[in-house]
């Protein structure tokens, strides 16, 4: 058992100082150092960058519903859908699960007091505001309209708006990135409680090390591409546009270079998170505790070198991107160890229906259903047709929202104890589950079929034939609003009506159980000392090896 | 909007490559994805809390890995399986017959010009005929836009800057969608178009009516794309310097398109129409070993449909009698030709220097490009009333322009550089005979003082 002595201080003489509590007022939160306060500072910012990102969607949806571009004129449905993506991606995505959960948890689940870097930390969290703020701001004065993947020689020297300051916001809020990459991969080399080896690290925190990995390799590619956009479009000095010498495909690389390895930042938490849910609400060890740790390093190693599978179509040598497909269909093998790993998890386990577990459910089928679907666009035969079409939409929707965004609720529902000290009401967040999972698979799987058909993306005039398809998409969207909504309702009721959490309601393994909820300042009233291997559920019943 | 399309038509021979690939992709992953998924459901409902069932796990770390290299294993293999047969038919979609025809395709904000070999010009449309496999060319005036037809499931970004290709076989008569698939700007989801696939004989006839757009003469007369090439070739002064089948300031043209060239750099490249458009963009990256650097540069001047025209014409220049004839050698804009001899090497041979033939391969060999006999001074210095003369050269040494200095300075140029020219002359040994040369002298010696 872990050697943590916990003093125990009767509940009805005080509430026990925590972290929530120990201070009041706007000060002690903006220039909190605290990586829990930090995460809930983040958690408010993304929250409502999703809003943001959300709003846009329904703009979206609601001018697909009909063929001819009539709800929003094509100036403003491109600058809309651009929007969609830059504050879904960059402020929303990217963010999510590091920055809340990852912040709040990692030096909790090390035993640790704070994070290696508690004031970068608060600095991390100014950066990605200022720079969102910024963006959103350029986008209230006007905006841009080249798409969140704003391809040279249009967003140099085409597009009209306000690219260069957009530009500055999203490379400063890239910092953040860094920042917490930086942090997190300090925090788990040097800072592991006695007795807590790699292997015996929950495999959340292997996820967070592998994004983190990415997070300080890549995100400085993308900085630099948009500095050189600025550049050329600002000083007209050529490096994209071949009217001054530059070479298109050049820029697409260097994005891509970035933005690929961007969506496995915008994964592998979430797989950490159904790793913890899983286990616990099985009460089993998780299968294949070295391959599911090292599946998640694969995918950030063989997640670099794979991006022009995003340019098969765009002029790049066939030959490189032959080998770009192969890459992608190796880079599919440690996603398909993952699923069945948790699948051989739940056998012969005792499952508990809990929301975190039904989104963890929810997860499974959808992220089947997008990572499946990444192969058509990884084959270049089938990819020549599909790419630039409502097929790949449908594809990086599932695997985004339909993987990260339920696999990030889970661990939000998971962790809400802990984080708030209240229960949240379970069958309401069962019901949300339920109705985000159809109403998600009735707003993106017929985009599928319309992509095959041959419907272009971006596109918010279309031939009468694809309509079908985008009105049963558009009625799909409101189902999973309210699903998504659902949530943030009864989450905020239960800060002041949810019921008293205890410390560990889930009778969970993991260190951050160990302490109360919400935990104390410091997290641990002494240093734990880790004995035991991860997920320690006692075994229902284990009978001696036998040779095969 | 009530009927409901699942499956885009099948209308060109890869199409049915792309779809047994999809469909066996689709199967593949809704068996395996739908066996895990049922799986796992399943174990979800089996083992709930509560339910009385066998949880005796008899785990055993070696039968563990076991099972864990098997799930490793056999998915790399499927997926090797599968990445092998989709670049089979990738090479398919990438590869056009020997036999196919040439449609040039200009994409621009926000529409697509088609412009079919014999100059007929489409917009938005794209006539072909079935069964007969289309090789498409395709360049962006602005940016990046991308050539889609999903009923041929083929599709290719148009950049600017480049050509790019695209070919298919159509299979099927009828009318189909073409997409811009790269977003491009405000009207992007309006640049869209249509493509006929007729029978051979609708196409001809298409071809053949006054409907499309033609490029016209200045008599108004409709002109092929190598018609109007050559007269822009005329009109923009590259006849000047380049003649079609003897060398000049530069190359001859005449059967040079599809053969191989060393360049200065040492380099071999190929003279196909990606090096043309190159050459005459931007003339002094991949000079022609031999040459000098001084081709001006087009920029600016011709327009990418321009360039198209051009290119068709020195292709025609190889095979003047397949297609259209190209019109007779153009004359050359700003020269002092004397009307050409008819064998001016066989006159040549006859004896005597004659400043006549001399004056007629002056002309031939391009000289007046570079040298004025008026007095102006060009690339070159004027030639009326250098004979007999002195000259410092570039060395600081002084020559006496004699029989002997003149014959070296076409031999071998740049051996004694008249002071304040650049060493541009190409040498012309090789090129012209001694007998040749010695009628160059006569006529320049003819030229006296103006």
């Amino acid at each position: 058992m872990l050697g943590t002595k916990s003093i125990n201080v009767p509940q009805k003489f005080k509430e026990k100082e925590n972290y929530l509590n120990v201070a009041y007022g706007l000060k002690s939160w903006l220039l909190t150092t605290d990586h829990k306060r930090i995460g809930i500072l983040y958690l408010i910012s993304i929250s409502f960058f999703f809003t943001v990102g959300g709003f846009y969607a329904m703009l979206i949806r609601l001018e697909m519903l009909t063929p001819a571009g009539d709800l929003l004129t094509s100036e403003v449905y491109n600058r809309t859908f651009t929007m969609h993506g830059i504050t879904m991606i960059f402020f929303f995505l990217v963010p999510s699960l590091p920055a809340t959960l990852g912040n709040f948890l990692l030096p909790m689940m090390l035993g640790a007091r704070d994070l290696a870097f508690p004031r970068l930390n608060l600095a991390s969290w100014y950066v990605y505001m200022i720079g969102a703020l910024l963006a959103i701001g350029s986008a209230a004065i006007g905006g841009v309209d080249t798409g969140w993947t704003f391809y040279a020689p249009y967003s140099t020297a085409y597009a009209g708006g306000l690219v260069a300051l957009m530009g500055i916001g999203i490379f400063l809020s890239g910092f953040s990135s860094i920042f917490t990459g930086i942090n997190f991969i300090a925090t788990i080399h040097k800072m592991r409680a006695p007795g807590l080896t790699w292997f015996r690290l929950p495999l959340f925190v292997w996820a967070h090390y592998a994004t983190s990995i990415i997070m300080i390799l890549g995100t400085p590619v993308v900085a630099i591409t948009i500095l050189l956009v600025a550049v050329e479009r600002i000083f007209g000095i050529g490096i994209f546009d071949p009217e001054l010498g530059g070479d298109p495909i050049l820029f697409q690389h260097l994005f891509w270079f970035y933005s690929h390895p961007a969506v496995y930042i915008m994964i592998l938490p979430g797989m950490g998170v159904i790793s913890e849910v899983i286990t616990t609400f099985s009460r089993k060890r998780i299968f294949g505790y070295h391959f599911v740790a090292f599946s998640s390093l694969a995918i950030a190693v063989v997640g670099f070198l794979v991006w022009g599978h995003h340019m098969f179509v765009s002029g790049q040598s066939p030959y490189a991107g032959i080998i770009f497909s192969f890459l992608t269909y190796l880079v599919a093998i440690p996603s398909a160890i993952k699923v069945f790993n948790w699948t051989a998890t739940i056998y012969k386990g005792n499952i508990t229906f809990s929301a975190p577990m039904i989104y963890a459910l929810a997860f499974i089928g959808l992220f089947l259903v997008g990572g499946l679907t990444g192969l058509f666009l990884g084959a270049i035969a089938t990819d020549v047709h599909l790419t630039d079409t409502y097929f790949v939409v449908a594809h990086f929707h599932y695997v985004m929202v339909g993987g990260m965004v339920m696999a990030y609720l889970a661990g939000l529902h998971f962790w809400w104890p802990k984080i708030t000290g209240r229960m949240y009401p379970e069958k309401w967040g069962i019901a949300a589950a339920i109705i985000s999972f159809f109403g998600f698979n009735f707003t993106f799987f017929p985009q599928f079929i319309v992509g095959y058909l041959g419907m272009p993306r971006r596109y918010h005039a279309y031939p009468a034939e694809f309509q079908i398809w985008q009105v049963l998409s558009t009625l799909g969207a409101s189902v999973l609003l309210v699903g998504f909504l659902l949530p943030f309702f009864y989450l905020m009721w239960s800060l002041w009506k949810g019921e008293k959490a205890p410390d560990n309601p889930w009778n969970a393994t993991g260190l951050e159980w160990k302490t109360s909820s919400p935990p104390p300042v410091f997290n641990f009233d002494k240093t734990p000392v880790v004995t035991e291997p991860a997920y320690n559920y006692p075994d229902l019943e284990v009978t001696a090896a036998e040779s095969a | 909007m009530f009927d409901f399309p699942i499956l885009p038509r099948q209308a060109s021979t890869i199409a049915g490559q792309v779809d047994v690939y999809f469909w066996t992709l689709v199967w593949l992953s809704v068996i395996l994805g739908g066996t895990v998924a049922i799986i796992f459901l399943f174990f979800f409902i089996r083992y709930r809390r509560g339910s009385k069932v066998n949880r005796t796990l008899k785990s055993n770390e070696r039968r563990e890995r076991m099972i864990e290299i098997t799930w490793t294993v056999l998915p790399v293999f499927l997926a090797i399986g599968m990445f092998g047969w989709s670049t089979t038919v990738y090479f398919n979609m990438i590869r056009p017959p020997a036999d196919a025809m040439e449609i040039q395709v200009i994409g621009k904000q926000w529409m697509w010009q088609i412009q079919h070999s014999n100059g007929h010009r489409e917009i938005n449309e794209l006539h072909v005929p079935v069964n007969q496999p289309v090789k498409l060319r395709m360049i962006s005036q602005d940016v990046i836009h991308s050539f889609f037809v999903p009923a041929f499931r083929i599709k290719q970004d148009v950049l600017p800057g480049r050509y790019t290709t695209l070919w298919f076989n159509a299979t099927d008569v009828g009318e189909y969608h073409l997409f811009c698939a790269e977003y491009c700007g405000t009207e992007h989801s309006q640049m869209t178009g249509t493509v006929y696939v007729m029978e051979p004989a609708d196409y001809e006839a298409w071809l053949a009516a006054e409907g499309g757009t033609t490029v016209t003469g200045l008599e108004g007369e409709s002109l092929s794309p190598e018609a109007s090439g050559a007269a822009l070739f005329d009109q923009l002064g590259c006849s000047g310097c380049h003649k079609p089948d003897v060398r000049s300031v530069g190359p001859a043209l005449g059967s040079i398109f599809g053969t191989t060239v060393e360049l200065e750099s040492g380099e071999v490249v190929t003279v196909d129409e990606e090096y043309l458009r190159q050459s005459i963009l931007l003339p002094n990256e991949h000079v022609v070993k031999g040459f000098a650097p001084i081709m001006p540069t087009f920029e600016g001047q011709v327009t990418e449909a321009q360039i198209i025209n051009l290119i068709a014409y020195i292709k025609s220049l190889k095979n003047p009698n397949a297609g259209e004839a190209p019109p007779a050698e153009p004359q050359p804009a700003a020269t002092e030709a004397a009307a050409p001899v008819e064998t001016p090497a066989a006159a040549a041979e006859e004896g005597t220097p004659s400043a006549e033939v001399g004056a007629a391969l002056f002309a031939k060999s391009g000289c007046s490009a570079c040298h004025s006999v008026t007095g102006d001074t060009l690339v070159g210095p004027p030639l009326n009333g250098a004979f007999g003369h002195e000259v410092e050269l570039e060395s600081g040494e002084t020559v006496t322009v004699d029989e002997a200095y003149l014959t070296e300075s076409i031999f071998n140029p740049n051996a004694k550089v008249v002071k304040g020219f650049v060493p541009a002359m190409p040498p012309f040994a090789g090129m012209l005979s001694e007998a040749e040369v010695a009628n160059i002298v006569e006529y320049i010696k003819s030229l006296g003082d103006q």
